[in-house]
């Protein structure tokens, strides 16, 4: 198969595979910008889009993944940045059994509540770093900065949720 | 890390709504036609099967319209593939499957209602604006694909009205609140915008009913919420009762099953709610237009607003009833 090809169709099926494999996980990242189910939709469905319109420019199918979350991220701090909305966390939202007997309820919400008080780009590090296991290169990748600007970030984020680090952060780089 | 996993876990649980594949696969599948017409057709094959894969490809660019033909096989066969071995898929691709898998799933699929083809709910009208004294965002829905469009028109201007004079009063009394602020020496600096949010909410759609509710936010300081519920029967086209969905019974039904919840969710120590014991009368029964909405089960979720039956930090409480 010719590289030059664009859009090459290994890339399009790896595309499409991406897609559909992890379509939960995109939606529920969006979801965890705009905590709104009609934008979260709206949100996945026009990266899906602009993935699509752009797909040409990619030429290697094992960067699809981490490309798509690029394309996803913008739109999401995009949407954030639009609507400036604050989104009241309250009590009632944490599902039942969220709860366990090391942490409090009171905890969990201060907790969750310093992550969304945290500018988009530190929290989408915090977010693709800790809830979907993604290589802090790979992070690096998808807001666009390099290595030493995540781990700062990363840093300073941590500083602020006031959570302890146990050296196992910076794992499998 | 123990906090951050309790976060995750949490992060985990979100909900995934049932139509996002459908939305996710229409996404897909619209640009199908412009991407592949742009593939050039001397994709060279690395196996046999891919021939097929090939003549498909070719296909499309011969004639614009090759989605129901080749453009559909492709599809399907992406999605049999990535339900039966999708880790398999990325690297591997599409091919190495024959015609007749492709065709016997698509014969599987062709019955499923795609998007548009049902009632729906959209983003008609969106409003958003500032002053010194008030920020409003509405976001209203509009219906559409109901069988009875005069139905539909009255539901849609309906909750243009409703929710038009709702923001103008908020706003109205947010002039007031402001003056009154000032007036009494207030600083314009610490003066709290007030914000008013109108949004929307599917909360089911089904071939039978489709479940809605508007909300409006109103937030200084604390945050109110009032939301207005919209359940239609698609069939008839009328909006459903409780009456309608649990039998003449329902008044017994909802009170039982709600007062036993309570009790069940009482056992938790964070969880409060009013039992006459310092004066606030807790609940007694379900009000003659009690709010309610269908969730995907089919049951009726029947729905207290803040403060109405727990103090305020327990927010909106939902009870599900089933029949």
């Amino acid at each position: 198969m010719s590289t030059m090809e664009k859009p090459n169709e290994m890339i399009y099926n790896a595309f499409i595979d991406c897609v559909q494999e992890n379509q939960d996980r995109f939606y529920r990242l969006a979801y965890s910008y705009v905590k709104n189910k009609e934008s979260a939709l709206d949100i996945v469905q026009n990266a899906i889009y602009n993935g699509l319109r752009a797909i040409h420019t990619l030429n290697e199918p094992s960067y699809v993944k981490t490309w798509f979350y690029r394309i996803l991220v913008n739109a999401c701090i995009d949407e954030l940045r639009k609507t400036k909305r604050l989104v009241p966390t309250d009590p009632q939202e944490l599902p039942e059994g969220a709860v366990s007997e090391s942490v409090s309820r009171e905890e969990l919400l201060d907790l969750q509540q310093a992550l969304e008080s945290l500018d988009p780009e530190s929290k989408t590090i915090v977010v693709l770093r800790y809830f979907e296991d993604m290589k802090l290169s790979d992070i690096a990748d998808v807001i666009g900065a390099n290595l030493s600007t995540v781990k700062t970030r990363l840093y300073r984020a941590l500083e602020k949720l006031k959570v302890e680090l146990e050296g196992d952060v910076f794992k499998n780089e | 890390m123990n906090k951050m996993r309790e976060l995750r876990r949490l992060y985990e649980n979100t909900e995934i709504p049932p139509e996002l594949s459908h939305i996710v696969n229409s996404a897909l599948h619209q640009n199908e036609n412009g991407i592949l017409k742009n593939v050039k057709s001397e994709v060279r094959s690395e196996n046999e099967n891919q021939g097929e894969l090939k003549m498909s490809v070719i296909k499309n660019e011969a004639n614009g319209t090759g989605r129901a033909s080749a453009g559909k096989g492709r599809r399907n066969l992406y999605r049999s593939l990535t339900a039966a071995a999708a880790a398999l898929a990325v690297m591997v691709g599409a091919f190495g499957y024959g015609v007749s898998t492709n065709e016997a799933f698509a014969d599987s699929v062709s019955g499923m209602p795609l998007l548009g083809t049902l009632a729906r709910v959209f983003i008609g009208e969106q409003v958003d604006e500032s002053d010194d004294i008030i920020h409003v965002e509405m976001k209203l829905p509009k219906v559409e694909g109901l069988t009875d469009k005069a139905v539909e028109e009255r539901i849609n201007t309906e909750i243009h009205d409703k929710m038009t004079a709702i923001v103008e009063d908020a706003k109205q009394r947010a002039a007031e609140n402001k003056k009154a602020w000032l007036e009494t020496g207030g600083t314009e600096d610490e003066y709290m915008l007030r914000e008013v949010i109108v949004d929307y909410e599917v909360k089911s759609i089904s071939n039978d009913v489709l479940s809605f509710v508007v909300s409006k936010t109103e937030t200084s300081g604390s945050a109110y919420y009032e939301m207005y519920y919209y359940n239609i029967d698609l069939n008839t086209n009328k909006e459903l009762t409780l009456k309608d969905m649990l039998g003449d019974d329902y008044i017994e039904i909802a009170n039982k099953q709600i007062s036993d919840e309570i009790a069940v969710r009482s056992k938790n120590p964070d969880n409060l709610y009013f039992d006459g014991s310092e004066g606030v009368e807790g609940f007694k029964t379900i009000a003659a237009d009690q709010s309610f909405y269908v969730n995907d089960a089919g049951n009726p979720v029947v729905v207290f607003n803040k403060y109405e039956i727990s103090p305020g930090y327990m927010g909106i409480q939902e009870f599900e009833i089933t029949k």
